[in-house]
């Protein structure tokens, strides 16, 4: 079954990514997925943090390229660029610890029985652009630093103000230090006021709305730049579907893309994070399917669908009162 | 009584006569063929419920609930605990009771169903509601039609744009009224275990036909015993009916037919018991039908139930979706989407082209017909169009047109 495979897969990097570091485990600072460096001991480092870094960071290539420091900063991207076209958008479904825990919630949710806020398709267009502009905000605000006199206390714009992981999985390691205020001046002050709040929001949003903060994720664009050359694929035999809509309704991220595509084949779409579960739900043979190169991992069928859904028969089990 | 009353009575005992003779008639056609096994037996016997509906609701041992097309989640009225039972008939001599009240160009499967509640005497027991989804132009005079009682009887709207968001949301509005009408009828309040044990139960039908759908399209299986299987779906409770169908399928894999002639398929407007005419003279005209898009056939299970929530609104939505969109009945908009279940089967079977029914009367199959051929046409693949009515005198014509398609 793909979903068990996925959850021993994403609790085996949630260890590895979280603790690994303090078992001299770590897969370097170029990770395509939220793997927060601020946990300490973790396993290895987001590339948002390489991105965003005075010393690493875009702003530092443009300003010493051809330097050592500037080759750092390229050998970083030139390592994101290679993690990303490996395995694409699985660092998102598969692999990223932050996601693992969004799952954690959702699962809690399910158990108790509570139902899933829906978002209106138009609320969930507009928030689409929302992260682009983190994106924007993430590479912006360095180059300021850098090249426009914009203060130092600026610096990790995205860590520090933004990203809910920074606060959140350093939990994991028993670090509470990332909740705390920082009075050093106005800018700290506003910075982890807004990185505790949008924590807070995130926590009731992630517990109503599954992999809630994946909607405003700027990995999530940076990963999909990378999709056409990537050995990757998520396909749709357009010509088989029934459009029963399982795809649509079961996708953590309300993507429509997939029931919707009546034409072209490739259907990885931006928000896409090749968690498999439209694959998994769809009973037409062969409709959905994600390759590797031209390997197919894994495709829809419906005896996949019956022995995922239908569970084993116990004689008596069903009592309906008349 | 009135001379017009007793006339009225005569004929309702004479059509009640000609619909026995007919209903056992075409039960003694299918047990008199080559291939008839006891295997059958059940599924015949089930066939003949119609005619004895108080049989039908002591079998069931529930009240029953009658609905007017697949479009109402079964699994809704089960988890009530309710038996919902589909209003469809293809009894010619059952047409011919209300034939007189309504216009010559109506769907006969309409004035069947008319006929056939016209002879239910007052002994025997009425359903306990009915739900009518809205689905064509006839369905929606149903009450005009019979006369129902506006207290018993459930519209579900459909909205006939099932990939737009307020379809869904409307369509979803729907299933919740569903419930709360029949938790007013029935004075039980639906729960969300019964619910989600419902849709396991009917899960575990539509694996098994599935099982039988391939076989059917493997060739290993004719199609009428086919439909003999699909139309007596709900003329008994459902378990049951899953256990004899799992039968069938061990005798289907221990005695395989071969498929005799070509493979064709067959879609287009509802074929029900006891009209099995076509698929007959298909047969006869030495073809085999491989597969069908028909709502009284395969079309009873489009889709699949899969819910990954697990709330009684994540269960409810999941149903109301599978019954919605997986639909391909031309009474949608947006419908674009029923050739590729054609195209599906012809892709992966030694299917060699199409048979289109239309019952005279049937307009948005009829109008949707014209569609079809066109694209399949393009595609290189013989179509046939053929409309008919429930009727015999047309047979001789219709078995020459598929005769000569046999022959492309």
């Amino acid at each position: 079954m793909v979903f068990k495979l996925r959850l021993i897969v994403q609790h085996l990097f949630f260890v590895l990514l979280t603790y690994g570091g303090r078992f001299g485990f770590h897969m370097g600072f170029a990770l395509p997925c939220f793997s927060c460096p601020f946990v300490m001991g973790c396993g290895g480092s987001c590339y948002l943090l390489s991105l965003q870094g005075n010393w690493w960071g875009l702003q530092m290539a443009l300003a010493n390229w051809g330097t050592v420091m500037g080759l750092q900063a390229l050998y970083y991207l030139g390592l994101f660029v290679l993690l990303t076209l490996a395995l694409n958008k699985f660092w998102c479904g598969w692999i990223c610890p932050f996601g693992t825990l969004q799952d954690w919630f959702t699962y809690l949710r399910r158990r108790l029985g509570i139902r899933e806020a829906q978002l209106s398709w138009s609320a969930r267009d507009r928030l689409k652009p929302v992260k682009y502009i983190l994106l924007a905000y993430m590479i912006v605000v360095p180059l300021l630093i850098a090249h426009a006199g914009l203060h130092y206390d600026f610096h990790l714009p995205f860590c520090r103000s933004i990203c809910p992981a920074k606060p959140l999985m350093p939990l994991f390691a028993g670090s509470t230090r990332h909740l705390a205020l920082d009075f050093t001046n106005t800018v700290t002050l506003v910075f982890s006021i807004l990185s505790v709040a949008i924590a807070g929001g995130m926590l009731v949003g992630m517990f109503f709305k599954e992999r809630f903060f994946c909607l405003f994720c700027p990995m999530l664009v940076l990963i999909h730049l990378l999709r056409k050359i990537s050995p990757v694929r998520f396909e749709k035999e357009v010509g088989a579907c029934l459009g029963c809509g399982n795809c649509r309704r079961n996708c953590p991220m309300d993507i429509r893309d997939v029931h919707e595509q009546k034409t072209d084949k490739a259907v990885l779409s931006e928000d896409c994070m090749l968690c498999m579960t439209c694959t998994e739900s769809c009973p037409a043979d062969g409709v959905l399917s994600v390759r590797f190169f031209k390997w197919r991992l894994f495709s829809s069928s419906r005896d996949y669908v019956a022995r995922r859904f239908i569970k084993p028969h116990k004689a008596g089990s069903v009592k309906v009162k008349v | 009584m009135d001379d017009n009353n007793k006339r009225r009575a005569r004929l309702r005992s004479r059509v009640r006569q000609e619909v026995q003779t007919e209903y056992e008639s075409a039960r003694r056609l299918m047990e008199a063929r080559d291939d008839y096994d006891p295997v059958w037996a059940y599924f015949l016997d089930l066939l003949m419920r119609p005619m004895d509906r108080n049989g039908l609701q002591a079998a069931v041992g529930r009240p029953v609930v009658e609905h007017l097309c697949n479009q109402a989640p079964y699994e809704l009225f089960h988890a009530m605990g309710v038996h919902p039972l589909r209003m469809a008939s293809g009894c010619f001599a059952a047409g011919r009771l209300s034939a007189g009240d309504f216009p010559v160009l109506m769907c006969p499967m309409l004035k069947a169903i008319v006929g056939m509640q016209r002879l239910r005497e007052s002994s025997q027991t009425a359903p306990s509601a009915r739900v009518v989804p809205t689905t064509c132009d006839w369905v929606v005079q149903y009450q005009q039609m019979t006369d129902a009682d506006p207290e018993q009887t459930f519209f579900m709207e459909l909205p006939h744009l099932r990939e737009s968001e307020r379809g869904q949301q409307r369509w979803l509005e729907q299933a919740y009224e569903l419930v709360r009408f029949l938790e007013s009828r029935m004075g039980v309040k639906l729960k969300r275990k019964a619910l989600a044990s419902s849709v396991q139960i009917f899960m575990r039908a539509w694996q098994a036909i599935g099982r039988l759908i391939e076989q059917r399209r493997a060739g290993r299986l004719p199609a009428v015993w086919f439909m003999a299987v699909a139309n007596s779906f709900m003329l008994d409770p459902i378990e049951p009916w899953t256990e004899q169908l799992q039968r069938v399928l061990g005798h289907v894999d221990a005695h395989p037919s071969q498929a005799a002639g070509k493979g064709v398929f067959l879609a287009g407007s509802p074929i029900l018991f006891p009209n099995f005419k076509l698929p007959l003279l298909i047969e006869a005209a030495g073809m085999t039908v491989l597969g069908d898009d028909l709502c009284t056939s395969e079309r009873i299970w489009p889709g699949a139930v899969c819910p990954e929530e697990n709330s009684f609104h994540g269960l409810l939505r999941a149903l109301a979706e599978r019954y919605h969109m997986a639909c391909i009945c031309p009474t949608f908009a947006d419908n674009e989407r029923r050739i590729n279940t054609i195209l599906g089967v012809l892709q992966r079977y030694p299917v060699r082209g199409v048979v289109h029914h239309v019952l005279k009367g049937c307009h948005p199959f009829d109008i949707d017909s014209f569609r079809l051929e066109r694209q399949l046409k393009s595609a290189g693949i013989p179509f046939l169009r053929i409309e008919t009515d429930y009727v015999e005198e047309d047979n001789r014509n219709i078995a020459t047109r598929l005769e000569a398609f046999a022959e492309i």
